[in-house]
C-alpha cells in the first residue's frame, strides 16, 4: 500500500507539471513541467510535514502522507486547467549538425553509462550516505518536518561537531528522495538528480537559443560536465537546485517576459532555496531581476511584485517556519547576522569546506587555474568544453554591446558575481557551488560556432576534441564503479564502511554510529539502516567518555554501537569508552576501504547500560 | 523576433585581429595542457624518472 501511494503521489506531481505547463511550447514546456512537478511535490510534502509537526502527528508517513500529497497536487492541477495564462511563445531549436550530434551523443552516452552503472547498485556517495538519505528516512519515519532536527541534530545538540550536514538543508530534495525510498525502493533514488541533469542541459540549450546561438554544443557541455556525470546518479541535491535556478534564468531572461513566465521563475527560485540554503544569495539576486522585469511590464507594480514574492517564499516557507519556531532562526542551522539581529546557528566556516579545498587545489591562490587540473568526482569537474570554448565565448560576448544588453548576459553576470562573492564571503570554497555560473557560461559556447568561417572550423575541432577528452577521462575515472560489487551487503562492505552483520540486526534495531575515530564512519549511516531502512541509526561522538557516561549519552533503547576507527587510532581508545560490563564486544575486523585500512567494531548494549540511557 | 546580435560578421570574413589569433592559440594550448595533465602518460613518465607520486597527481590522477 505504501509503495502504491508513493507512486500515486509521484504520478500526481507529473500530472500537475504536465497540465500547468500546457500553454508553453517545445523545450520550454519540458523545463516548466519538470520544475513545476518537483516544486509542487516538494512544497506539498513540506506543508503536510509542517502541519504534522503542529498537530504532533506523523502526517507524512506512508501511505497517508503520499495520498494527501497526491490529492493536493490533483486539486492544483485542476485549478491550473481552469486558470491558464495565454500561450507562451518561445524560440525553436535549430536541427543539429552532424558534429553536434556526435558531441551530444558522446556526452549523453557517458552520462548514461554513469547512471546505469550506479543505478544497478545501492545508493552511493559520501554525502548521500552520511546525511541526505538518512534525512529522507527520518522525515518519513517520524512523519513530521521536525524529524531531521531530532535525528541528525542530535550530535549538535549534544555539543558535538556537526560535519557538513547543513548543506542538505532545508530538505526539499530529501523529501522527494524519501518518497522514492518508501515507494519504489532504494534503487530509484538516482531519479531526481538524473532528471535534473537533463533539465539543466536543456535549460542551458534554451538560453543559447535566447542568445540566437545554437543549443547543441551547450547541451553537450553540460551533459558531459564531470560534476554532472558523477553526481547525476547519486542522491545529492546540487543538480536539482541548480536546475531550478537555470530554468528560472531561462524564464526571467525570455524576450517575452510574460506574467506566467515570471511567476514560474519565482517558484523555481523558491524551489532552489528550499532545496539548498546555500543558493539563497544567488536566488535573491535573480529574484531582483524578476522583480525589475515584472515592474517594467506591469501597470500596477506592487500587486505583481507581491505575488512574485509569495511564489518565491512558498516552497521553503514550511521549512523556514519550523526553524524559526524551534531555533528562532529561519535559516537554521546557518548562523546569520543582519545588523543588530543575530540568528544563532553554525557559522559556515565550521562546515569544513575551507579545509576540504585541499582536495581540489594545492593552495587557495590556485583556484583561478582549477579548471585546468580539475579532479573528476561527484563534487568536482567542469569539463574541457567549459575551459576551452565556453569561457572564451563569454570573453568575446563582453566585447559586443548588443550582447551585453541582453537579459541573458545580465543574468549571467549577476549569477556569476553573486556566486563567487558568496563563496568568498561565507566562505564556501567548493567547485559544485559554482555550477550555476559554469552552466550559464556554457550557454555562450552556442555563439562561437557562428563566428568567422576560418575561426569557426578550428573552434568546432577544439570543441569536439574537448568533449571527447572529457568523456574519455570520465570513463576512466568511472572504472572503480564498474568493478564494485552489485549485492547490497558486499557493496557497502567494500565502499560504505558497513559490515554486513551490522546492517542485518533486524527491523527496529537502534544503532549508535560513533564517528569519534574516523570521518568515514559518517558514510556508514545509510548502510546501517538496512535493506528496507528499518533499522534506526543515531550519529554521535563519545570519545573520552567513561562507559557509564557513554550510556547516559545514548538514545533510549539503543541496541548496538557501531564504530569505524582509522588504523592509527589505538584500539584501547575505543574499548575505553565501550567497555564491559556496559557493552559487550561482538566483532572487530580490519578492512581495506576506498581510503586505506579501518577497523570496524560492533558492541552490544547491555540492559544495565540501557537503563542509564535517555538522550 | 529581435535582431541577431552582431557576433556574426559574415561567413567569408576572416579574423584579422591579432588578439583573436592569440586567443585561438591560447585555447589550443590550454586544451593541450588539459589533455596532458589528465592523461595516464604523465604519471607513467614521472615514475620512469623516479617521481612516484607527482604533486599534481593528487588532483588529476586516479
Amino acid at each position: 500500500m505504501s509503495a502504491f501511494a508513493g507512486v500515486v503521489a509521484i504520478v500526481a506531481a507529473a500530472v500537475f507539471g504536465f497540465i500547468a505547463s500546457r500553454c508553453w511550447r517545445g523545450v520550454e514546456r519540458a523545463l516548466v513541467a519538470a520544475v513545476l512537478a518537483y516544486v509542487g511535490l516538494a512544497t506539498v510534502l513540506s506543508w503536510v510535514g509542517g502541519i504534522g509537526a503542529l498537530w504532533r502527528r506523523g502526517l507524512l508517513r506512508l501511505p497517508g502522507g503520499a495520498l494527501i500529497t497526491a490529492a493536493a497536487l490533483l486539486v492544483a492541477a485542476a485549478a491550473a486547467w481552469r486558470h491558464l495564462p495565454r500561450e507562451q511563445k518561445s524560440e525553436r531549436w535549430a536541427r543539429p549538425w552532424r558534429w553536434e550530434v556526435a558531441a551530444v551523443t558522446t556526452a549523453a552516452g557517458v552520462l548514461t553509462l554513469s547512471v546505469v552503472s550506479h543505478a544497478i547498485r545501492p545508493p552511493a556517495g559520501f554525502d548521500a550516505l552520511s546525511y541526505h538519505l538518512p534525512m529522507s528516512i527520518a522525515l518519513f519515519h517520524e512523519g513530521t518536518l521536525t524529524a531531521p532536527v531530532s535525528f541528525i541534530h542530535a550530535q549538535w545538540l549534544a555539543g558535538q561537531p556537526p560535519g557538513n550536514f547543513p548543506l542538505s538543508y532545508p530538505g526539499a530534495a530529501e523529501s522527494v528522495d524519501g518518497l522514492l525510498l518508501g515507494s519504489l525502493g532504494e534503487y530509484s533514488v538516482w531519479l531526481p538528480q538524473t532528471v535534473a541533469a537533463v533539465v539543466l542541459a536543456l535549460a542551458v540549450g534554451q538560453l543559447a537559443v535566447s542568445l540566437h546561438g545554437r543549443p547543441w554544443l551547450p547541451v553537450a557541455a553540460v551533459l558531459g560536465c564531470p560534476l554532472v556525470i558523477f553526481q547525476a546518479p547519486s542522491a545529492y541535491n546540487d543538480l536539482v537546485a541548480v536546475a531550478c535556478l537555470a530554468v528560472a534564468v531561462v524564464l526571467l531572461t525570455s524576450s517575452d517576459a510574460t506574467r506566467g513566465r515570471l511567476l514560474v521563475a519565482a517558484l523555481a527560485l523558491g524551489g532552489a532555496v528550499a532545496t539548498k540554503t546555500v543558493m539563497l544569495p544567488v536566488a535573491v539576486a535573480l529574484l531582483v531581476i524578476v522583480g525589475v522585469r515584472a515592474g517594467l511590464r506591469a501597470r500596477r507594480a506592487a500587486p505583481a511584485l507581491l505575488i512574485l514574492v509569495v511564489a518565491f517564499l512558498a516552497p521553503a516557507a514550511a521549512w523556514w517556519a519550523r526553524d524559526a519556531a524551534m531555533f528562532r532562526n529561519p535559516l537554521f542551522p546557518v548562523a546569520l547576522s543582519l545588523g543588530p539581529v543575530h540568528f544563532q546557528g553554525l557559522p559556515t566556516s565550521t562546515y569544513g569546506l575551507a579545509a576540504q579545498q585541499r582536495n581540489f587545489v594545492p593552495t587557495p591562490l590556485a583556484w583561478p587555474a582549477y579548471p585546468v587540473f580539475e579532479k573528476f568526482s561527484d563534487t568536482s569537474g567542469y569539463g574541457a568544453v567549459f575551459l576551452v570554448v565556453a569561457a572564451p565565448a563569454v570573453l568575446l560576448s563582453t566585447l559586443r554591446p548588443a550582447l551585453r544588453r541582453t537579459w541573458v548576459w545580465r543574468a549571467w553576470l549577476v549569477a556569476t558575481l553573486v556566486s563567487l562573492a558568496a563563496a568568498v564571503a561565507f566562505p564556501l570554497p567548493t567547485p559544485r557551488f559554482q555550477l550555476l555560473p559554469v552552466a550559464l557560461t556554457c550557454a555562450f559556447c552556442g555563439l562561437v560556432t557562428q563566428l568567422w568561417s576560418s575561426y569557426r572550423r578550428i573552434v568546432v575541432v577544439l570543441a569536439l576534441t574537448a568533449v571527447l577528452v572529457t568523456a574519455a577521462v570520465a570513463v576512466d575515472r568511472l572504472r572503480p564503479t564498474f568493478t564494485a560489487p552489485i549485492d547490497r551487503a558486499s557493496f557497502y562492505a567494500a565502499t560504505g564502511y558497513v559490515e554486513p552483520a551490522a546492517s542485518r540486526l533486524g527491523a527496529g534495531a537502534r544503532i549508535w554510529d560513533d564517528v569519534s575515530w574516523s570521518d568515514y564512519a559518517f558514510a556508514a549511516v545509510y548502510g546501517l539502516s538496512g535493506t528496507h531502512q528499518d533499522q534506526r541509526v543515531f550519529v554521535g561522538a563519545l570519545d573520552g567518555r567513561t562507559p557509564r557516561q557513554a550510556c547516559g549519552a545514548l538514545p533510549t533503547r539503543t541496541d548496538a554501537i557501531y564504530v569505524v576507527a582509522d588504523a592509527e587510532v589505538p584500539p584501547a581508545r575505543v574499548t575505553a569508552t565501550y567497555a564491559e560490563p556496559m557493552f559487550t564486544p561482538v566483532f572487530t575486523v580490519s578492512r581495506l576501504g576506498p581510503h586505506g585500512v579501518q577497523r570496524r567494531s560492533l558492541f552490544a548494549v547491555t540492559p544495565r547500560c540501557q537503563r542509564l540511557s535517555g538522550l | 523576433m529581435p535582431p541577431r546580435p552582431p557576433l556574426t560578421h559574415g561567413r567569408r570574413q576572416r579574423p584579422r585581429a591579432r588578439w583573436l589569433r592569440a586567443l585561438l592559440a591560447l585555447q589550443v594550448a590550454v586544451l593541450a595542457g588539459y589533455i596532458v595533465l589528465h592523461s595516464p602518460l604523465v604519471p607513467e613518465l614521472a615514475r620512469a624518472f623516479g617521481v612516484h607520486q607527482p604533486d599534481f597527481c593528487y588532483f588529476v590522477c586516479r
